[in-house]
């Protein structure tokens, strides 16, 4: 007979490396054997990189979503994580279970969140970007505040402030990971003068050094508009899209810390007509590691084309090619599209502020939807739970 | 036609046997996917038949099964290999119960299998993630060995840590 117990450590070890972090913190109640493996696996550096690349590879080859969430904020509500764990999918489990009722594992951690931010002056919180697990808020009012923090293991660090503390005006901010040096990174940049573009001033904090510096701007002819901007990271870079006049990205590489304007792709029909009104109708998002945009217009029904950016061009400046992947639509009711599921799957949201699903490879939508309340933010994002931690770092 | 660089290597042949007798002939290049075959021959030279005591007919021949499809897929370097080896990988994990995926697993990591091994684990994890605690003492026959209120301490010990 099957007996699990007589497992050799390295292999339930291996096995362990498999499970989203819920499941790994809940399973040490199992026994006291489990209790004492779990706790030194989730402190063991290399076990904590295997298990965020297989939770990274499970996104990527499979339609299960047990080691994600989404994330929504909107400004009244701050941060709330949505554990999208109850919802009916394909030959998905739950991983929900006996610590449903008991407020650890409640589909909406907005409270536990909300708490940590009142707790710290009240201030309002947006999200800046996500990598690894990691989570990156700054203050909306407050240019040099920010916390990062990993929901999955309950760690959050407030980053200390840039010295000396000048008050400028943050134009652009950005989170991600340095992947050569294994260091995750706050990119700053501030404007000096308040009403003009520039001189700017970039300062970026080290986790693994809890310290900022600052580093010269390389690009002369960047500008960093005063308008809301959107933010993906993306394989070791993080990209934001400006929209004023004209439409800009400027990336972010975390691993030489070098800036680079990416240009948009040629030929966007929807485009060519009134960039102005294109603004707004714009989205930038991130698919199979690669950059995304999606154009529509007001039109309804709406349709969005989906257009992807060369993975392999990644780095090389000016030299980079767009691709239009897709047509989405006509879709009746549809408001504009959200964020990636799945490389199959597109969240977007509704005119009546449903949350539904848009299959990519049947090219209609799915059947089920689900309901954020209140839910009247467009940002969205997924993310995947990892052990990485905020605070240990050698 | 000219015979193909990749063919002129003669394959050698390996005898495998297993605890209950069965033997297995393989090419070496199929076995030598298995770290503890692969020492054995880089070891002890020109042995051709190798005992496996630990491991049953039935499941060394589970275990060779697989490596063979990855040894024949890994030679032609296709672009959609990679494609292929997923989704056999996902056929031959698909229906297997509790106990032949049990047994398959202990084989592997005696044959140091590490790819198979891989993948069992994730069929093990995608088998228990989001269970209850009380499913998994049942599914790993384990006991509880936690003195009365020690279990909820570490339920509760669930705070944010911060700095």
């Amino acid at each position: 007979m099957a007996r699990y117990c007589d497992l050799p450590e390295e292999v339930l070890e291996v096995i362990m490396s498999w499970l989203p972090p819920d499941s790994l913190k809940r399973f040490r109640r199992v026994c006291k054997s489990w209790h004492v493996l779990i706790n030194s696996l989730i402190e063991n550096p290399v076990f904590v990189a295997k298990h965020l690349g297989n939770m990274k590879k499970k996104k990527l080859s499979s339609p299960f979503i047990h080691l994600r969430n989404v994330l929504t904020t909107d400004y009244t509500e701050m941060l709330q994580a949505h554990h999208f764990l109850t919802l009916a999918h394909d030959g998905i489990d739950d991983d929900y279970d006996d610590d449903f009722d008991n407020n650890d594992y409640i589909p909406c951690v907005t409270d536990d969140l909300r708490f940590l931010v009142c707790d710290l002056h009240n201030m309002f919180m947006k999200l800046v970007a996500h990598c690894d697990g990691i989570i990156c808020l700054s203050a909306f009012d407050k240019n040099d505040f920010f916390l990062l923090l990993n929901p999955a293991i309950k760690e959050f660090k407030i980053v200390p402030n840039a010295c000396p503390h000048d008050g400028h005006e943050a134009r652009a901010v950005g989170f991600g990971c340095d992947s050569s040096g294994n260091d995750y990174k706050v990119v700053n940049v501030k404007s000096m003068d308040e009403d003009e573009d520039g001189p700017y001033k970039v300062e970026v904090f080290t986790l693994s050094s809890n310290s900022w510096k600052e580093i010269e701007l390389n690009e002369e002819i960047l500008h960093f508009p005063i308008v809301e901007y959107q933010v993906v990271y993306c394989s070791g870079v993080c990209y934001w899209y400006f929209w004023v006049w004209t439409c800009t990205i400027v990336s972010f590489d975390f691993g030489d810390e070098v800036f680079r304007k990416i240009p948009l792709p040629e030929n966007v029909p929807r485009v060519e007509k009134e960039w102005n009104l294109l603004a707004e109708w714009t989205k930038i998002a991130v698919w199979n590691e690669s950059l995304v945009l999606f154009f529509y217009t007001e039109l309804r029904p709406i349709v969005i084309d989906m257009w992807v950016r060369d993975a392999s061009s990644v780095g090389v400046r000016g030299a980079c090619s767009w691709t239009k992947h897709l047509t989405i639509g006509p879709l009746e009711d549809i408001k504009y599209p959200l964020a990636f599921w799945d490389p199959d799957e597109l969240i977007m949201e509704t005119e009546d502020g449903e949350i539904v699903f848009y299959n990519l490879q049947s090219q209609e939508l799915n059947d089920h939807t689900i309901c954020l309340e209140p839910f009247n933010s467009n940002r969205l994002v997924t993310y995947t739970k990892s052990l990485v931690s905020v605070l240990k770092r050698e | 036609m000219s015979s193909s660089s990749t063919t002129t290597t003669t394959t050698r042949l390996l005898m495998l046997k297993a605890s209950d007798g069965v033997t297995f002939e393989v090419e070496e290049a199929v076995a030598t996917k298995l770290g503890a075959i692969n020492n054995m021959v880089e070891e002890e030279g020109s042995e051709d038949l190798i005992c496996l005591p630990n491991v049953n007919g039935k499941f060394l021949g589970m275990v060779l099964e697989w490596c063979k499809k990855h040894a024949n897929n890994n030679t032609n370097s296709d672009k959609g290999n990679d494609e292929v080896n997923k989704w056999w990988d996902k056929e031959f994990v698909m229906d297997l119960d509790q106990n032949t995926l049990y047994h398959l697993l202990m084989a592997a990591d005696y044959l140091s299998g590490t790819e198979l091994v891989d993948l069992l684990t994730e069929k093990v994890a995608s088998m228990i993630r989001g269970k209850k605690v009380e499913e998994i003492r049942e599914t790993f026959k384990i006991k509880s060995d936690f003195l009365p209120g020690q279990e909820e301490e570490i339920r509760k010990k669930n705070s944010w840590a911060f700095e």
